[in-house]
């Protein structure tokens, strides 16, 4: 009797370094799996910030395409070009129909190359630096894409272009 | 009792330590694989060799009228040389600093640490002519963003690359 007590308390001893073992062995794997998870998630997080961007900046592009804004050039195809000439006149003229065509809380063109400063009206364009067609106070991000900026040089006749860039900022961007 | 208890020890702090030491080599190479991934292609830049194309230049090639970038670019190609005298390739050169000066804050302390642009020719029978390379800061890094732009010229392309790293 005495020698089956001790075979069944060894047996017990057995059973409960078993258990240890496992419950061990359970939490170095979740561990370790939350750790590569942690890694995996925070990568996938920072492509999905990347691809936002992406269709964000596109978004922006997309704008400089339609007729209000395009340059219809004549003898060539121009992907990304803006009419300076039409952005101006949309400034004074239609500035809070242009808003609401949009739905846009932010909309500017800035001219990068060649170096000029200063907003643009009627009296000093084209040398100045921004034509900002919406400017609602707002705290959404502002997106921007690179563009090209042309108009008719009289002067020359013929086309002059710049290089600039478009910024954009609504609601509808930051949620998609 | 006491030394078999030991040994059951001393075998579960061998199989932590393996499964350790197998674990340290699978997140090793994990991130290897996660670096690769900041050489990403980038629409952003891919606009920007878009729009610098028909960028006006100072560079006449016929008569007046300035010619645009793209224009500049095969005339340099050609080893011609604008109306004032001046080769295209350099005026291409000049034109192409201000620009990427005035798009770009590049610097030890800024966020881009350096670019490097390549303009090449490449034939139908897959060629290649270097006609400008420009660097500038430090661009050893392997972090960096990177696109390509090209267009049909002559009996080939003509293909501008901008890398720029961070």
């Amino acid at each position: 009797m005495k020698r089956f007590h001790a075979l069944s308390s060894r047996g017990q001893i057995k059973i409960q370094e078993m258990a240890f073992v496992l419950i061990a062995f359970v939490i170095f794997f979740a561990l370790a799996g939350l750790f590569y998870l942690s890694f995996k998630l925070s990568d996938t997080k920072g492509e999905v910030q990347a691809q936002r961007e992406s269709e964000a900046q596109e978004l922006v592009r997309s704008i400089s395409e339609t007729p209000e804004l395009r340059w219809s050039s004549s003898n060539r195809q121009c992907k990304g070009c803006i009419d300076l000439d039409k952005a101006i006149l949309l400034k004074d003229e239609e500035r809070r129909i242009f808003s609401d065509l949009w739905s846009m809380d932010k909309l500017y063109i800035e001219i990068i190359y060649p170096k000029k400063s200063g907003e643009c009206n009627r009296i000093i364009y084209p040398e100045c630096s921004t034509i900002t067609l919406i400017n609602k106070n707002t705290n959404f991000k502002l997106y921007s894409s690179f563009v090209s900026l042309c108009r008719w040089d009289f002067n020359l006749g013929n086309e002059v272009c710049y290089l600039g860039k478009m910024y954009a900022s609504a609601k509808e961007i930051k949620e998609k | 009792m006491n030394k078999k208890a030991q040994e059951e020890i001393a075998g579960f702090v061998i199989v932590v330590v393996l499964v350790s030491i197998i674990f340290v080599i699978i997140l090793g190479f994990s991130l290897n694989k996660e670096s690769t991934v900041q050489e990403k292609q980038s629409l952003e830049i891919r606009h920007f060799l878009e729009s610098i194309r028909q960028v006006t230049t100072e560079c006449s090639l016929t008569g007046t009228i300035p010619s645009n970038f793209k224009e500049l670019l095969g005339a340099c190609y050609e080893s011609s040389t604008c109306s004032s005298g001046t080769p295209a390739c350099t005026v291409l050169e000049d034109s192409l600093k201000e620009i990427l000066g005035s798009s770009y804050t590049i610097g030890p302390e800024a966020h881009i640490k350096g670019y490097n642009f390549t303009i090449e020719f490449k034939n139908s029978l897959e060629s290649k002519t270097l006609l400008l390379s420009e660097n500038e800061g430090n661009c050893s890094s392997s972090s960096y963003r990177e696109s390509e732009d090209f267009f049909p010229y002559s009996n080939g392309q003509i293909y501008t690359a901008l890398r720029l790293c961070y």
